[in-house]
């Protein structure tokens, strides 16, 4: 078990990657009552089309397979594994997303049960026709409930429009249709390929002992049998997606003021590993300065009332894309994509401008990211083995101090491309 | 401990963080007036004051304290509404900047006291702008579905007592005849007259904060004797329907559970809920969506301080019957004890660690002792776990014979016919 402490937030993390493949992170935090595990593995909604493992031609899966699995992963033969955790007293989800799906409970006694217990219902699919049948009523509802809630369409509108010939363009849940196709098959064979421990990795935060808790997990682990870990083949472009894009889409829906949506498809390649995360956080300091709160631009545009305290922003950066959007609600959509634009095609003299405020943005990011240490859930959701090539979340703050004024005009130069912007508006009306 | 008459100070001090919360809250007897003022009030102030004029030069300043974080808002627990003041900033100790937790209560003391004030008025250009920015957001908040329906809901319950019904949002008509010289005088009277309670969770001390607080200039008050618990006689039964276009209607319903906070029978109400449908093991969550497949999710929620018991679903129209028809007999399966030991000890489990649980976040255990003070006691984490555990089956269905049911809503989608059925 290695052993890593981080001085500047006083934590002291212990990693092991088991023999079976499984990377596994504890992290004792003192004082606290709570434990809160995850168990996420490197799949998620856009990973429908792969080679199954022990075959040698890709097969494409309908879209939503993951959230399918997910769902359907807690129900056993003789019962559902949501009752084993409540008999602990423990809570436990599940969430999917476009790259990963996480498996998680939280429980302040009783840590070594639902241990256990997690891995032991991730580890051991039992899916049934007539139980894939049932299922398919519970998330058609999550669909249609997400069908109507116009941030979220909003949201995956426009991610959709920025990348229209990839699986981003399908909701993570899929749609009826699509899920009405799937199969207890279906679920076998992503299963059997995406949740080889291999492709997986648990993290434990809170209330624990590293010796004993390693000791539990290994055991576990041990007892049982997996095939011999074998490389994943998916279908994914490693080079940016230089595919085509819907500029503008416009939707109606019982909304009482125009909603716009500015998606910024990144078609640069992005570098690896710690330089990644660098590059993220670089943009993430540039909108700050553009777009953030303490930015003169954002002012002007408030006091305009182009926008108002319903604008934000989301820097997302995942396997196989990377995008900004820009959101609000404005009583004028075309004032306002004219003034976000506007701020868009001068970005680098609007940065310069605002270099004086360069540390200031920098001190409030350092700030949030030790403040987001409180949260055991924030951690351990937060933690990803796979996006920065072993860098991760406990080095963000050196990463953050590491960025200069200079890589902030890079990486801005770099991103932002105005013939690779979406726009979406959802407009009022029935 | 009191700082002077009507102030009140509470320091819970913890190394657990990595930031320091405070609360510096006004509290008074709600009504939809003062709600609504307050939230102006909140929104001016969250924004703009005297030293601070425009909101980059707030932001500014908190991102100078490493990102710290300052909001206004409005909170009410049944009779009592108040205006809170809240502060998160990083502990100095991890950012090598003893100092930063003093400039945060220089911050906020300037914030309070000096907001951006124009002959005798809130500066009219901030006013009307922040004025007319809540009420747009007001607006917006029915593009969500559930807080449509559970607003409807809201308002068919306490059609009696309006203080009640209002939004925590605020009211958008009463917004609206607001005035910038009214509410300054209004904010005015507030700061000289409610009662106040600053709560402080971190690595601090009462004399340090003491300290800090030592030039705010904050005179005695008449301490506020209102309990927040609303006692109400039993309400007849009423029934509403709507139609909009959304995919998915919302079905919920109200009953009255007259038990108060922390009264005899409160832990089995807790306990009664969970069971209920309080919890993700409840019963209504395994019948409702897991057996039955009729709705994304149905829930139930307790609030002691008013009485109410409400049911939320999300549903298809044509399945309203059935699920009522579910929800009653869950409730009635509660009143006769028929209910599985194993389920019983799962939701006392859940309970239990959902409260331990809250000892790790210093926003609950804030929350917490404010209550505490309202409510003029206190019961700690172990006291708390003990009398979960000590509830019987037997109690909870004496509490669920008390349940009864006041007002259905059910917001309708308008093409459901056209909708196939799921499966």
């Amino acid at each position: 078990m290695r052993q890593h402490h981080y001085p500047k937030l006083a934590e002291t993390l212990y990693s092991d990657v088991l023999p079976n493949g499984l990377t596994v992170h504890l992290l004792p935090k003192a004082g606290f009552h709570k434990t809160y595990a995850v168990f996420t593995t490197d799949y998620g909604s856009i990973d429908n089309t792969f080679v199954p493992i022990g075959t040698t031609h890709p097969v494409t899966l309908p879209a939503g397979i993951a959230h399918f699995l997910e769902h359907k992963m807690f129900e056993k033969e003789d019962h559902d594994a949501f009752d084993d955790f409540a008999h602990f007293g423990a809570n436990s989800n599940a969430f999917t997303s476009y790259t990963h799906t996480s498996y998680l409970f939280s429980t302040t006694r009783h840590l070594k049960e639902n241990l256990e217990t997690l891995l032991d219902f991730v580890q051991r699919p039992y899916f049934t026709k007539a139980t894939v049948e049932k299922e398919k009523g519970i998330i058609g509802q999550e669909i249609q409930m997400y069908d109507d809630d116009p941030n979220s369409q909003a949201y995956f509108g426009t991610i959709a429009a920025m990348y229209p010939d990839l699986p981003f363009k399908n909701d993570i849940a899929g749609t009826l249709d699509s899920i009405a196709a799937i199969t207890a098959d279906d679920l076998y064979l992503a299963h059997k390929t995406f949740y080889q421990p291999a492709n997986m990795s648990l993290v434990v935060v809170g209330k624990l002992e590293p010796d004993e808790t390693m000791g539990w997990i290994k055991a576990n682990q041990a007892a049982k049998l997996f095939d011999r870990p074998m490389p994943i083949i998916r279908s994914q472009n490693e080079a940016a997606y230089q595919g085509g894009l819907i500029k503008r889409s416009t939707l109606t829906m019982p909304v009482e003021r125009p909603k716009v949506s500015l998606g910024l498809r990144g078609v640069d390649q992005l570098p690896e590993g710690w330089d990644r995360f660098k590059y993220e956080e670089a943009l993430s300091l540039g909108f700050d300065l553009l777009f953030g709160e303490t930015a003169s631009e954002y002012l002007r545009l408030y006091d305009q009332s182009v926008l108002d305290d319903s604008f934000g922003y989301n820097i997302e950066l995942q396997r196989g894309a990377h995008f900004v959007i820009l959101a609000g609600e404005t009583a004028d959509s075309d004032r306002f994509e004219a003034g976000i634009t506007e701020i868009l095609e001068n970005a680098q003299a609007y940065l310069k401008k605002a270099e004086f405020n360069f540390e200031t943005v920098k001190r409030e990011a350092i700030g949030s990211t030790i403040a987001s240490f409180n949260s055991l859930e924030a951690i351990a959701n937060q933690y990803d083995d796979w996006l920065y090539g072993g860098t991760t979340i406990f080095d963000e703050v050196d990463v953050i101090e590491a960025v200069t004024f200079d890589d902030v005009l890079t990486a801005m130069q770099s991103f932002i491309n105005l013939d690779t912007v979406s726009v979406q508006t959802i407009l009022p009306g029935s | 401990m009191q700082l002077g008459k009507g102030i009140g100070l509470t320091v819970i001090p913890t190394s657990q963080f990595k930031t320091v919360r405070v609360a510096v809250d006004f509290i008074a007897p709600v009504t939809v007036s003062e709600l609504s003022k307050r939230i102006l009030m909140a929104q001016l102030l969250e924004t703009s004051s005297q030293d601070y004029p425009t909101q980059t030069a707030l932001a500014t300043a908190l991102s100078n304290m490493y990102g710290a974080s300052f909001g206004v808002n409005v909170f009410r627990y049944g009779r009592i509404n108040g205006l809170r003041f809240s502060g998160n900033v990083v502990d100095g100790a991890l950012l090598g900047d003893p100092d930063v937790l003093a400039t945060m209560f220089n911050f906020m003391k300037k914030v309070i006291f000096r907001p951006l004030v124009k002959d005798d008025a809130f500066e009219s250009q901030t006013f009307t702008l922040q004025q007319r920015n809540l009420i747009a957001y007001l607006k917006s908040l029915d593009d969500d579905k559930q807080y449509h329906a559970d607003q409807q809901l809201q308002n068919m319950v306490f059609s009696d007592l309006p203080e009640l019904a209002t939004s925590l949002y605020g009211d958008a008509a009463t917004i609206a005849t607001l005035d910038g010289q009214g509410l300054l005088a209004d904010y005015q009277n507030l700061l000289a007259t409610n009662q106040v309670q600053v709560t402080v969770v971190g690595d601090v001390t009462e004399a340090q904060i003491k300290a800090l607080m030592g030039d705010w200039p904050l005179p005695d008050r008449t301490p506020l004797k209102e309990s927040p618990i609303v006692t109400r006689l039993r309400q007849p039964l009423i029934e509403k329907t709507e139609q909009q276009a959304v995919a998915q209607a919302k079905l919920n319903l109200a009953y009255q559970l007259p038990i108060g906070y922390r009264t005899e029978q409160f832990y089995a109400a807790l306990v009664f809920n969970g069971l209920f449908g309080g919890t993700p093991i409840s019963l209504l969550f395994k019948n409702v969506r897991e057996k039955n497949s009729l709705a994304y999710f149905a829930s139930s929620q307790f609030d002691a301080f008013t009485g109410m018991l409400s049911v939320r679903t999300g549903i298809e129209s044509h399945n309203r019957q059935a699920v009522e028809a579910i929800i009653a007999a869950q409730l009635t399966a509660i009143q006769n004890g028929q209910f599985s030991d194993e389920l019983f000890d799962q939701v006392v489990a859940s309970l239990i660690n959902g409260r331990e649980s809250r000892m790790d976040s210093a926003q609950a255990l804030l929350n917490q002792a404010v209550l505490d003070e309202l409510v003029g006691s206190h019961v700690s984490t172990a006291e708390w776990v003990q009398q979960v555990s000590a509830v019987s089956k037997q109690t909870v269905s004496a509490v669920a014979q008390q349940v009864t049911q006041q007002a259905t809503y059910f917001l309708e989608g308008a093409d459901d016919n056209e909708t196939a059925p799921l499966s």
